[in-house]
């Protein structure tokens, strides 16, 4: 039955999610694809009570059924937009929604009674997703103001595309079809989100299955098949508006991440490559005028290294940033940038987001910088998936981007959690005595109890 | 229960539920900080379940005579919320909706519920007694509307699950119906 109250890890304004209660527990997808483990991958709970005794350590290892999974993202099945003036917040936030990446299987796992033994609730097997959506290799799941959407990387015959969302059933989680009545001239896939007094979703572009399951292509990049658009689409009608083009040499946007006060009506994402310079860069996109607009406002230049570099960089003798991941916190005050090349997570101020203004540094792994965790620890690989905490004080970053392309920039990659500190006014350091280390196991995104800065829309500032 | 009362008290159950409108009012004077286009929106939604329970009313004249079919219609019916909001907590508008869209959706709404139908089981037909109601829920829902356009911090505490409320509402009205207490 429906609850009598509000679920209290529901939060009716962003101030309210802002003052909510610490994390207790984290949930980060793990995977064993392309690790040469013959394991199936696996949600791991991990303790992030500081009071606890098993403070920084993985409690539970919620093992699959099935071996290549290849998690990734994940999502919950309720968030705050149940306090949208359309919904109603008597639902649970209680199942997490983890697609496989590379299965295009989507498992429904249960947090409750015990968060930290989660369940399997259901699995909805690739074939009745893929049948009625036409979408294969799963991405990024959000709740949405009246269904689950989850992006799909692929078509139906996992090479090719085109890619795009495909929505569950809130109450089943059963699939219920594609999203886009109209697509117009959208072929890539990637992330997406959208902004609800406009009734917009922006959605981005990577590329199709083809130029990423095996790993970083050069014939892909040369014959332009990583995306450079963002796609801007009306939420009510489900058609597509219009493009964005971000311009030919700006390859692969990633994470877009509007801004939490719903009444502003714009949000960053990431370019990881241009192709000119190899730099990273990050925009900002923004409605003027009733029209969808985006502006480049930070430039991370690669560097260059005679050191030793892996096979993709070893004639080019740069090593590019390689900006893979945004988050904002929920005060949209900070933007967290990780840039899994040179291995660095980086903070900017952006009070005014049409000039973000470095704030912190931290520098782990990476190809360019190579330094070890504080607590003395090695880092392989670099900060990749970044999660900042519901109060902004604490941000958690894990190392993989991807299995075939982590074994190509980072072979013999060991998966790692680790967890920043961020002073109120600026600047982080990396906390000495919080190292996950998975193993040979690969960590991915990581979800925080209670929600966290990139799990929830909110209707009220 | 003296049926004008019993009115008010239906109209300010219905009027306080942030669920049913006002927060769309809310959420309209917090992006535009317009009070007027605020006030339209608490307007529109108003005229529109104004209109549906005025609906039920009047398809409901026939069913009065007929205690026993009254109190089942009207103690199905007002489960009606409690069931769909399990099924679909969004309803039929959307955060984006027009105004126009939220009138027609509340229409709907106030035709189906089944409110008009309680109303009219313990009031009969009365003109006052519609009056009344109608007046405490543009009222009670206004109030809250300002009260909390300030902070929706405070609505985590007061906001409970009417649809409860509303089904207690509609199998206490079948009892009376049923007992013949009128």
């Amino acid at each position: 039955m429906a609850r009598l109250t509000p679920d209290p890890t529901l939060y009716p304004t962003v101030r309210d999610a802002i003052k909510s209660p610490p994390e207790d527990v984290a949930y980060v997808a793990a995977l064993h694809v392309g690790t040469g483990v013959e394991e199936p991958d696996f949600l791991a709970v991990v303790d992030t009570d500081p009071k606890s005794d098993a403070y920084g350590e993985i409690i539970y290892k919620l093992q699959l059924p099935y071996i290549g999974d290849e998690l990734h993202h994940f999502g919950w099945n309720a968030c705050s937009s149940a306090y949208c003036p359309n919904a109603r917040p008597f639902l649970e936030r209680r199942y997490l929604v983890v697609p496989g990446l590379r299965s295009s299987r989507i498992y429904i796992v249960d947090t409750k009674p015990d968060k930290r033994r989660p369940t399997i609730y259901k699995i909805i097997e690739p074939q009745a997703a893929v049948e009625k959506s036409g979408y294969t290799k799963y991405h990024t799941v959000h709740c949405g103001p009246d269904a689950i959407y989850i992006s799909a990387l692929g078509g139906p015959d996992e090479r090719g595309g085109p890619g795009g969302i495909l929505v569950l059933d809130h109450n089943t989680f059963e699939p219920l079809g594609r999203w886009e009545v109209f697509r117009g001239p959208q072929y890539y896939a990637y992330d997406f989100w959208w902004n609800l007094p406009a009734g917009v979703m922006i959605s981005s572009e990577w590329t199709t299955p083809e130029c990423f399951e095996e790993g970083f292509s050069p014939e892909c990049l040369r014959a332009g098949k990583y995306g450079h658009r963002l796609h801007v689409w009306d939420l009510d009608k489900r058609k597509h508006l219009y493009a964005v083009d971000l311009g030919e040499e700006h390859r692969m946007v990633l994470e877009v991440r509007p801004l939490h006060d719903p009444t502003k009506l714009m949000g960053f994402v990431n370019v990881v490559l241009n192709t000119r310079d190899l730099s990273s860069s990050i925009w900002l996109w923004f409605s003027e005028d009733g029209r969808w607009h985006a502006e480049k406002v930070i430039e991370i230049e690669a560097q260059p290294s005679e050191g030793p570099l892996p096979p993709p960089l070893k004639d080019l003798k740069m090593v590019p940033p390689l900006a893979t991941d945004v988050d904002i916190s929920l005060d949209d005050r900070f933007l967290y940038v990780s840039l899994w090349g040179l291995g660095e997570l980086r903070q900017y101020d952006i009070t005014n987001p049409h000039q973000p203004r470095l704030a912190g540094r931290v520098k782990i792994g990476g190809i360019y910088h190579r330094a070890p965790h504080p607590s003395g620890a090695e880092a392989s690989g670099a900060p990749q998936m970044i999660t900042v905490s519901r109060d902004g004080r604490r941000v958690y970053i894990t190392n993989s981007l991807y299995s075939s392309w982590d074994n190509q920039f980072y072979p013999e990659l060991r998966g790692w959690l680790a967890k920043i500190d961020v002073d109120p006014d600026g600047g982080m350091t990396l906390d000495k005595s919080f190292f996950v280390d998975f193993g040979r196991a690969r960590a991915h995104q990581v979800r925080l109890w209670g929600g966290d800065s990139s799990t929830d829309s909110f209707c009220f500032p | 229960m003296d049926p004008l009362f019993f009115a008010i008290f239906l109209g300010v159950l219905h009027g306080a539920d942030p669920g049913r409108g006002w927060l769309f009012a809310v959420y309209s004077y917090v992006l535009t900080k317009d009070r007027g286009k605020a006030l339209l929106t608490l307007s529109a939604l108003w005229g529109g379940h104004s209109i549906g329970i005025m609906a039920t009313y009047l398809a409901a004249a026939p069913l009065l005579g007929l205690r026993h079919l009254a109190a089942a219609a009207v103690a199905s019916l007002s489960a009606v919320p409690l069931i769909h909001g399990k099924l679909n907590p969004h309803g039929l508008a959307r955060p984006w909706s027009r105004t126009s869209f939220l009138a027609i959706s509340s229409a709907l709404a106030g035709f189906a519920h089944g409110g008009g139908l309680v109303l009219a089981a313990i009031c009969g037909l009365s003109p006052w007694a519609y009056l009344a109601h109608v007046f405490s829920v543009y009222l009670t829902s206004g109030i809250m509307a300002a009260v909390f356009a300030k902070s929706l911090t405070a609505l985590k505490k007061i906001y409970i699950n009417f649809d409860y409320l509303y089904a207690a509402t509609g199998v206490a009205t079948a009892i009376y119906l049923v007992a013949g207490l009128g």
